[in-house]
């Protein structure tokens, strides 16, 4: 385990004349700026000799600047709140950069995401297929391999494997009982066993970052919480603790206590609307029931407090916008203790039962070795034996004033991860039982004033939060007026649905919807932004669609 | 493996005489399934007498649902129920309490789009500049302004700013500026 | 023998009668396993500030949406082949319309005097698998395959303790015919007492025959969508829902006549005879509508070998312990 100081020292040491400049901020976030040819080194001793994570990689306008590469190493194993942000300055009319994909795969969907948005080229990127856009749009990378190819006056994608097996192809969407949301999963198989397996997002994409551009920081909370409609209260406390961030205050302590209380309920709204999807995902609709039962408790109190049984609307910049009363903590409280009582019989009905066993146990194993590798995050990873929670490696909120313990499990199979879950929803009302607590002992404001964005102690700032999915990271680049410059987002599920096809293989069609259903994907906060296309044509031919483009553009 | 099927059998049992379920739309919600229904956001509903048509709640609106339209006479302050995204905030920022959310959510239509949506109107008369006759601020918001001024204002001051009030409330903007000298209502006069 | 119909209307009756007793138990289903989830149901009292516009009870509510289909217009895939994909709903109504006249209903059977009925009944059974692997396959959709695969194992898997267990009691009964292993029972015991483990054997195919939970595999719409009635729409879905409501009344009604003596218990007369079976027609249901409430799906594989092992051991115990009962009972009467 390598102190902060070696890993900036063996940083300074490799890089050389290269590391062009340094900072620090007070949120123990460094930012160093270096030439475009070194990023593999460093993302090879970042990654393999310090064990760090790229959590992402934004590509921001810097308009006649350029376009600033950022990448985003997440250092809190070695301290608490410990990241680094690697930037390099690509010219406008050459924005070209090596891929780091080969030296942390975690990376490569976020470099698909940016080569859509931004004219950023990484070159020699192991699969540079659209993301978000239609496999039958243009490809912008010119290979043969990768372009659509038209048969019988039809744009088809070519396959992305071998058309010699005698496999066949099954569609997993885009509309499909199995999903919530709009996915696709191209799955091949042979008798019941897949054998392959492709998945392609982008059907529910809103274009949230680009409206976060035309919105002023108070607007974008509320735009933060409709990107998800489950993890509403977690995409607002990282927007706002990176705002807040970036003006320099700190809220006060009640405020603190009632988000953490918000966000942990929220975390028990969430595995409990999971198990029953779960539970439906195996065929036991009863199960499905009877957790929702449970859920809907979980919502009266949220509709008792903030007015509003999801998107609560109770996190603005500075704190909380409404306290919470002691006749609603007392009546919270009896709430959450009957609540407790019933999980607890959820989670036993789940734990004997000896179908839901025999259907969960030994599906979708994800191995600690390919979780670190693919960027896991959330009850995914700790499902795989990976103590990897951002609510205790960069606390916010009042995480830090509670005692509570990570929940692991070593089985990495979908068996784990349910456990994993239904214990986390105990942890959880455990922190909301002490956050009442302390509300109740405690005084104080709610909120202190906002900041004026001229007078803004940053001019970029990270924030990240634990959804009920994993690791939630806000990256917000301001330019001092008080409409955000840039604001990218990466959500959980960005990262573990990547891991799905290669969870798939080898199991059969009837574990398809459990392994899919495990890792508890979220489209809509998979996908954030969208293209509305008017397609009233079934087949949108080249040389049309590039003019629809410029009229779109001009 | 028996004894875990059991206790699931017992679990169901109990729910044979005692469903959660209502039988909406012929019954509402049972008091014991919801711990209060005071604090839902729901449809808007203007207080007749305490909105002063001053219009914060359209500045403050998250998604442009609230529009204010003057006309000579009147102001009109329309809330489009459908565009509403719930938040609150145009309640928070009232200053007078004049708009308020009530706890009514079951606000969908079957008509399509346009007419039929649900809306939320509230008509305030507007005061008349006496020098050009256009429409200048609601007569309510006036007066209130008048109020809240004249209460806060330094005591030694208040003579003179409860004398300069009522010449500025007879006249649009363009006309104080034109008629400053002559009605010495000129900001500089002080120095 | 060739078997003769004693009354041509009474068999139509009979159908009909069927159906509707069919439609109810599809009620009963929907209405207990609503209850146990502590959901409602349909309803069977409609309040009374809807009864305008629904009608005082929705008891007929699978006969409605049944009837929805059937004024619905049938959507077939160009690539489908036409006609195997109309004929087969057919075959399967053909086949379930045969059994439920050839099958008792509380004492009144037209065939009364065939004596192969059990058998016949068992063969016409066999239909409905039959035209629901030849629907999928035939229906060009990647669903449809995959779910007719599903149906051919899970046929494999349940007929077997059912054909053992069946045929226990026509050795217990010393006939084949469904009419005399009625009055077998009237004048000894039901069967349920004399061998219960065929009785569960019996249960446990019924449950994967009706394809409820935790046998619902063909029709698994996480998995498949909906098997091999994907593309199936409007007027032939229909028909294959009638057929579903025909089975249910027929394997429920088969259960009662070869355990529950039909419900022809001794000296009743007629009137009280058809309310005992009905009950424990409803009792029966009830039990199967447990079962599945109980229970997630099974995977193919699972349901396979789990057929395997608990059924069909069940059911040879109870065709060993029919043999010992006849063996015994020969003995005591024969010294």
């Amino acid at each position: 385990m390598v102190s902060s100081e070696d890993m900036l020292a063996g940083l300074r040491e490799r890089l050389g004349p290269d590391l062009t400049s340094e900072s620090k901020d007070p949120k123990n976030t460094f930012t160093i700026n270096t030439r475009k040819e070194r990023v593999r080194e460093v993302a090879r001793y970042l990654i393999g000799e310090v064990q760090g994570r790229l959590i992402q990689v934004s590509v921001i306008d810097r308009g006649l600047d350029g376009y600033e590469v950022v990448y985003h190493y997440s250092l809190d194993h070695l301290e608490k709140n410990l990241h680094i942000n690697v930037k390099v300055l690509l010219p406008a009319d050459e924005p070209e950069v090596e891929s780091v994909s080969l030296e942390a795969p975690e990376s490569s969907w976020s470099e698909r995401e940016m080569m859509e948005f931004t004219p950023v080229r990484f070159i020699n990127h192991p699969d540079p297929r659209h993301l978000w856009l239609p496999h039958e749009w243009p490809n912008p990378v010119e290979s043969e391999k990768y372009n659509p190819v038209e048969r019988n006056g039809v744009l088809t994608t070519p396959a992305t494997y071998s058309k010699n097996s005698e496999a066949s192809l099954i569609p997993l969407g885009p509309y499909h009982p199995l999903l919530i949301e709009g996915a696709y999963f191209r799955v091949k198989f042979d008798g019941e066993e897949i054998t392959d397996a492709d998945v392609k997002l982008g059907w529910n994409h809103r274009g949230i970052m680009k409206l976060f551009e035309s919105r002023s920081y108070t607007r974008g909370a509320f735009l933060a919480e409709r990107v998800c409609g489950i993890c509403n209260v977690t995409h607002t406390t990282a927007y706002l603790n990176a705002v807040e961030s970036l003006s320099g205050i700190e809220i006060p302590d009640r405020a603190r206590y009632i988000r953490t209380l918000m966000a942990e309920l929220e975390r028990v709204h969430s595995h409990l609307l999971w198990l029953g999807v779960a539970g439906d995902l195996i065929g036991f609709k009863t199960l499905f029931m009877l957790s929702w039962k449970v859920r809907e408790q979980v919502l009266d109190v949220f509709e008792s407090v903030t007015g509003s049984r999801r998107a609560p609307a109770m996190n603005l910049i500075g704190g909380v916008r409404k306290d919470v009363s002691s006749e609603n903590i007392k009546k919270t409280e009896r709430r959450l203790g009957g609540m407790r009582r019933e999980v607890e019989r959820l989670v036993d009905i789940a734990y004997n039962h000896p179908v839901v066993r025999k259907r969960l146990q030994d599906i979708g194993r994800l191995n600690l070795a390919t979780a670190k590798n693919a960027g896991a995050v959330g009850p995914t990873a700790r499902a795989s034996g990976w103590k990897l929670d951002t609510r205790s490696s960069s606390p916010y909120a009042a995480y830090e004033y509670a005692t509570w313990d990570v929940v692991t499990d070593g089985g990495g199979d979908a068996w784990a991860r349910t456990i994993v879950r239904l214990k986390e929803i105990l942890v959880s009302i455990d922190i909301s039982t002490q956050c009442l607590e302390a509300l109740n002992h405690r005084g104080g404001p709610i909120s202190i004033e906002p900041v004026d964005p001229k007078d803004f102690k940053l001019s970029e700032a990270l924030g990240k939060a634990e959804a009920p999915r994993g690791e939630l990271v806000y990256y917000i680049v301001s330019d001092g007026t008080n409409i955000p410059h840039s604001v990218r987002i990466r959500t959980p599920s960005f990262r573990n649905n990547a891991l799905i096809p290669n969870l798939l293989k080898g199991h059969t069609l009837a574990d398809a919807p459990i392994i899919v259903g495990s890792i508890d994907p979220c489209y809509s906060c998979t996908d954030r932004t969208v293209i509305v296309q008017d397609s009233r044509r079934d087949t949108i031919w080249k040389t049309a669609l590039i003019d629809l483009a410029s009229v779109r553009s001009r | 493996m028996v004894d875990g099927l059991a206790k699931l059998t017992k679990e169901l049992l109990r729910g044979m005489l005692k469903p959660v379920t209502v039988n909406y739309p012929a019954e509402r919600l049972p008091d014991e399934f919801t711990l209060s229904l005071e604090e839902i956001r729901g449809k808007h509903r203007f207080d007749e007498d305490k909105c002063v048509g001053c219009g914060a709640c359209n500045v403050v609106c998250s998604s442009g649902a609230i529009t204010v339209s003057d006309s000579q006479d009147q102001r009109v302050l329309k809330v489009e129920v459908a565009r509403c995204i719930f938040c609150g905030r145009c309640r928070d920022i009232c200053p007078e309490k004049g708009l308020e959310l009530t706890s009514e959510f079951e606000l969908s239509q079957t008509g399509s789009r346009g007419g039929d949506c649900v809306k939320v109107e509230q008509k305030i008369s507007m005061r008349r500049c006496e020098g050009c006759g256009r429409p200048t601020f609601p007569t309510k918001q006036i007066d209130s302004v008048k109020t809240r001024v004249l209460d806060k204002i330094d005591p030694s001051s208040k003579e003179t700013a409860s004398r300069d009030l009522e010449v500025y409330v007879k006249y649009c903007l363009d006309c104080r500026r034109t008629r400053s000298y002559a009605f010495n209502i000129h900001p500089r006069k002080s120095y | 023998m060739t078997p003769t119909v004693t009354s041509f209307e009474g068999a139509l009756l009979l159908l009909l009668v069927s159906f509707f007793l069919g439609v109810l138990y599809s009620y009963e289903v929907r209405k207990i396993s609503a209850r146990l989830q502590y959901r409602r149901g349909p309803w069977l009292l409609v309040p009374k500030s809807l009864r305008k516009t629904l009608g005082t009870t929705r008891l007929l509510q699978p006969l409605y949406d049944i009837l929805k289909l059937l004024y619905k217009e049938s959507i077939i895939p160009e690539t489908a082949r036409t006609r195997l994909f109309k004929t087969a709903p057919l075959v399967a109504l053909t086949c379930l319309g045969a059994a439920a006249i050839l099958t008792p209903l509380a004492g009144y059977s037209p065939f009364a005097s065939f004596e192969l009925s059990l058998v016949a009944v068992l063969y016409l059974l066999l239909g409905v698998p039959l035209a629901f692997v030849l629907g999928g396959a035939v229906s060009s959709s990647p669903w449809g395959v995959v779910g007719s695969q599903r149906e051919a194992e899970l046929v494999l898997a349940y007929e077997t303790p059912f054909i053992i267990g069946v045929f226990t009691v026509a050795v217990m009964a010393d006939t084949l015919s469904i009419q005399s292993i009625v009055a077998a029972q009237i004048s000894r015991y039901p069967y349920l007492l004399l061998n219960p483990f065929s009785a569960a054997a019996v249960f446990l195919a019924i449950v994967g025959k009706l394809h409820l939970k935790p046998f619902d595999i063909p029709e698994a719409e996480v998995e498949v969508v909906a098997g091999p009635m994907t593309e199936y729409s409007g007027r032939l879905l229909g028909l294959i829902e009638i057929g579903k409501v025909l089975l249910i009344s027929i394997s429920v009604s088969l259960f009662i006549d070869l355990f529950l003596a039909g419900g022809m218990i001794p000296r009743l007369g007629y009137p009280l005879v058809a309310l005992i079976f009905i009950l424990e027609g409803f009792l029966v249901v009830s039990l199967i509508t447990l079962v599945h409430t109980l229970n997630p799906r099974f995977r193919i594989d699972q349901a396979f070998r789990w057929y395997l092992k608990v059924p069909t051991l069940l059911s040879a115990l109870g065709l060993v312990w029919a043999y010992s009962l006849r063996y015994l009972h020969t003995a005591i009467l024969w010294g």
